[in-house]
C-alpha cells in the first residue's frame, strides 16, 4: 500500500528549487571533475562531501549523487577526445572512442557515449526503485546473525575482488576493521586504542581519512607517475557527423545487455564501474558480428563500455539502501555523508525516512534528464577543460582537501588524520594493496562487531546460531559458495585469468589507482 | 635502489613485499599485545562480552594474513612487477602535506595556503613566476572565502600573524 504522505514528501523534495539547484550544480561539477584526467569520481565525492554537512539532507545528498553520476559520465569525454580516461571507469571507452575521434567522428562518439549512459542509468534506476523496497522488507526481518553473515559476505567479496592479490585484499579489510575498533566500545563503552587521546574517543574521523586516502594519495601518485601527453592529439580535428537515430537504434541489444550486466555487477558489493566497463566490453565483443572492429572505432564497443559503467551507479545504491552495505568506494563516502546527516543507511532508512528515500529515487530519475541536457552542453564546451595543467589543478585540489578535512569537525587533529590517510593510501597504492576493502572494513566494522557479539551473546557462545535459523543458513550457504568459487578461481592457472580484459596481472599493479 | 626500466628489480620488489607483510603482521601483533596486556574485564579476548573480543579476533587474523604475505614474498616465482616512478618527489610532496597539517594551527590558513599551493605547483614542474604568484593568491582567496563566507567555517589565524 502506497502511503500518500510519503509520495507527497518525495514529490516535495523533487519540486524544491534548492534540491534542483544542488542536483544541477553537482551534476555540472561532476561532469567537469570527471572530465579532468586524474580527478576520480571517488575523489570528487570525498572532497566535496564536507560541503553537504552544512546543508539539509534533501539538498546535500542530491548534490553528491549529481557529482557521482556526472563524474562517471564526464570521464568519457577526455577518453574520447584525447585518449586519457578522466576516471578508471572510462578506460574501456577510450579504446573505440578515441579511434572514432582519430577518424574525425568525435561528435558521433561523444553523442553515443552520452545517450548510452543516459539509457543505462535510467534502466538501472528503475531496477533500483523496483528492487529496493521489497528487498528492504525482507532485510527488516533480519536479526543479528543474518547481519553478521551479510557483513562477512560483503567484506569477503570486497577483499577478494578489489585487487589482484586476495591476501592483500584481506589484509586491507582486516586493517580497516582494526581502525574501526579505535574509540569507545559500542557495547560496554570502554576506551579502545585511544592512547589517552580525547580526539580518538569518537574513533577515527571517516571523511578526513577518506579525503586523505583518495585525494592526497592521488596527488602523490600523479607526482610519481606523471601522465604522458598523448602523441598526435593536438593534430586531430574535433567534430564530424552527428549520431543518426538508426545507428543508435541498431545498438539497442548491446546497450540492454551491457546495462543488465552493469546493473547486476553494481548491485554486488565490491564490483565498481571500472570492472563493469571491461566485462561489458568483452561480452559485447564476444557477441558481435564484427569483433575485429573492436578497438578500431566500433560503435558497439563504445556503447557497451559506457552503458556498462553508467548502469553501475544506481545499482550500487541497492546494497546501500537495503542493507547499509556500500556497493563501492563512492557509496562508502555517501554512507559517511548520510551518517553525518543523522541517517542510518539500510532497512532503517526505508522505515524511518521513507519520504526522503522516495524523493531520492525521484531525484535519480530527474538526474537522467539533466544529464542529457548538461551532457549536450559538455560535448560542445568541455574540450578546453582537458587542457588544465596538473601544476594548476593538483595544488588547488590540495587546498580543497585541507579546508574540507578541517571543516568536518573544525579540528586540527583531523588534519593529521588527513595526512595519515594520504600517506597510507599512497603506500597501499604503490605496493598493490587495494584501498576499497580498508574503507569498507572501516565502515562496516562497528555494525559487524555489534551483530557478531550480539549473536554470540544470544547463543551463549555457540556458533550454531549461524546455521540454526533459515535466513542465516541461506546466507551461510551463500558465503560458502562464494569462498568455494574464489578458491576455485585462485587455483586456476594464471594464464586463464589474463583472458579477461580487466585483468591487471600483466602490467605493474601499482600503475592504477583502483577506484572509479 | 636499482631499477629495470620502469619497474623495480625483482630483488627490491621482494624486499618491499616482505616489508609490507612484516608491517601488516606487526600492526596485528601490536593490537593483539594491547588487548592481552590490558587487565580484565576489558582485556579478556576470550570473553564474548569483553570489549577486547572483536579486536583480539581481528588482530589475530591480521597477524596471520601478514605472515602469509611475508611467506608469499619469498615464493620461488618472482612477485608481480612494481612500478618505480618519481618516488623521491612524491615523498617531498608528502613532507609538505604533513608540514601543512602540523603547521596550520601555528601559521594560520592564509600563510599556509599561500605557501603550500605554489610549493606544490613547483613540485609539478611549474617554474613561471607569474603563474606561481597567481596560484599563491587566487585559489586561497577563493577557497577560504567560500568556506568562511558561505559555509561559516572559520580556520585558525595562527600565532604569527
Amino acid at each position: 500500500m502506497i502511503d500518500l504522505a510519503v509520495l507527497q514528501q518525495g514529490l516535495a523534495m523533487l519540486a524544491s528549487p534548492w534540491t534542483f539547484l544542488a542536483l544541477s550544480a553537482g551534476l555540472a561539477g561532476g561532469i567537469l571533475i570527471g572530465a579532468l584526467p586524474g580527478l576520480t569520481a571517488t575523489m570528487a565525492v570525498a572532497v566535496l562531501a564536507p560541503f553537504t554537512f552544512f546543508m539539509e539532507a534533501v539538498i546535500g545528498i542530491p548534490f553528491l549523487l549529481g557529482i557521482y553520476k556526472g563524474a562517471i559520465y564526464g570521464g568519457s569525454i577526455p577518453a574520447i577526445l584525447v585518449n586519457t580516461p578522466g576516471t578508471a571507469a572510462a578506460a574501456a571507452t577510450a579504446r573505440d572512442g578515441y579511434a572514432l575521434t582519430q577518424q574525425g567522428m568525435s561528435r558521433k562518439a561523444l553523442e553515443l557515449s552520452l545517450f548510452s549512459s543516459v539509457v543505462a542509468d535510467l534502466i538501472s534506476t528503475l531496477v533500483l526503485i523496483v528492487v529496493a523496497i521489497p528487498l528492504a522488507s525482507i532485510a527488516i526481518r533480519f536479526g543479528s546473525p543474518e547481519f553478521a553473515l551479510l557483513y562477512l559476505i560483503a567484506l569477503t567479496m570486497i577483499a577478494t575482488v578489489s585487487g589482484d592479490n586476495m591476501a592483500k585484499g584481506l589484509a586491507a579489510a582486516g586493517l580497516g576493521l582494526l581502525v574501526a575498533v579505535i574509540g569507545l566500545d559500542p557495547m560496554s563503552g570502554y576506551q579502545r586504542f585511544t592512547f589517552g587521546s580525547t580526539d580518538l574517543l569518537a574513533g577515527v574521523s571517516l571523511i578526513p581519512l577518506l579525503i586523505g586516502m583518495f585525494a592526497l594519495s592521488e596527488i602523490l601518485m600523479q607526482l610519481t607517475h606523471p601522465a604522458e601527453r598523448q602523441g598526435g592529439a593536438e593534430a586531430i580535428v574535433h567534430g564530424g557527423e552527428r549520431l543518426r537515430w538508426a545507428e543508435f537504434w541498431a545498438l539497442r541489444p548491446t546497450i540492454l545487455r551491457s546495462t543488465s550486466l552493469g546493473t547486476f555487477l553494481g548491485s554486488l558489493p565490491g564490483l565498481g564501474a571500472e570492472i563493469a566497463c571491461w566485462i561489458a566490453y568483452g561480452l559485447a565483443r564476444g557477441r558481435s558480428r564484427e569483433p575485429e572492429r573492436f578497438g578500431k572505432g566500433s560503435l558497439e564497443g563504445l556503447a557497451a563500455a559506457e552503458s556498462g559503467n553508467n548502469a553501475v551507479v544506481p545499482a550500487a545504491l541497492i546494497p546501500m539502501t537495503v542493507f547499509g552495505i556500500p556497493g563501492d568506494t563512492i557509496t562508502a563516502v555517501l554512507i559517511g555523508a548520510l551518517m553525518a546527516q543523522g541517517m542510518m543507511p539500510g532497512p532503517l532508512l526505508i522505515q524511518q525516512n521513507p519520504g526522503f528515500l522516495f524523493g531520492l529515487f525521484l531525484v535519480l530519475l530527474a538526474t537522467n534528464v539533466l544529464l542529457l541536457v548538461f551532457g549536450l552542453f559538455a560535448i560542445r564546451w568541455l574540450k578546453q577543460v582537458t587542457r588544465i595543467p596538473p601544476a594548476v589543478l593538483y595544488p588547488c585540489v590540495l587546498l580543497l582537501c585541507l579546508c574540507g578535512a578541517y571543516a568536518v569537525n573544525s579540528s586540527t587533529f583531523d588534519l593529521l588524520i588527513l595526512a595519515f590517510g594520504g600517506g597510507l593510501g599512497y603506500l597501499m597504492r604503490r605496493t598493490g594493496f587495494p584501498i576499497a576493502p580498508l574503507i569498507i572494513g572501516l565502515l562496516l566494522g562497528p555494525g559487524f562487531e555489534s551483530a557478531l557479539r550480539q549473536s554470540l551473546v544470544f547463543s551463549n557462545g555457540s556458533l550454531a546460531i549461524f546455521w540454526s535459523r533459515p535466513g542465516s543458513l541461506v546466507l551461510l550457504s551463500l558465503l560458502a559458495l562464494i569462498i568455494a568459487f574464489l578458491a576455485w578461481r585462485g587455483l586456476k592457472p594464471r594464464g586463464a585469468a589474463s583472458r579477461f580484459p580487466w585483468s591487471r596481472r600483466n602490467k605493474p599493479h601499482n600503475a592504477q589507482g583502483g577506484d572509479s | 635502489m636499482s631499477f629495470e626500466g620502469n619497474t623495480l628489480s625483482p630483488r627490491l620488489t621482494r624486499l618491499v613485499e616482505t616489508l609490507m607483510g612484516v608491517g601488516v603482521m606487526g600492526i596485528g601483533l601490536l593490537f593483539l599485545r594491547t588487548v592481552h596486556a590490558t587487565p580484565p574485564p576489558y582485556g579478556d579476548p576470550g570473553d564474548i562480552g569483553s570489549a577486547a573480543f572483536f579486536p583480539g579476533l581481528v588482530a589475530l587474523l591480521v597477524s596471520a594474513i601478514g605472515l602469509v604475505l611475508t611467506l608469499m614474498a619469498w615464493r620461488p616465482a618472482s612477485p608481480a612487477a612494481m612500478a618505480s616512478g618519481r618516488t623521491a618527489r612524491a615523498l617531498v610532496a608528502y613532507a609538505l602535506m604533513v608540514a601543512v597539517a602540523l603547521g596550520l594551527p601555528w601559521l594560520g590558513i592564509w600563510l599556509t595556503a599561500m605557501l603550500a599551493v605554489p610549493l606544490m605547483a613547483l613540485l609539478f614542474d611549474e617554474r613561471r613566476w607569474p603563474v606561481l604568484l597567481a596560484l599563491a593568491v587566487i585559489p586561497p582567496t577563493l577557497v577560504i572565502h567560500l568556506f568562511e563566507g558561505v559555509m561559516g567555517i572559520y580556520f585558525p589565524r595562527g600565532v604569527l600573524l
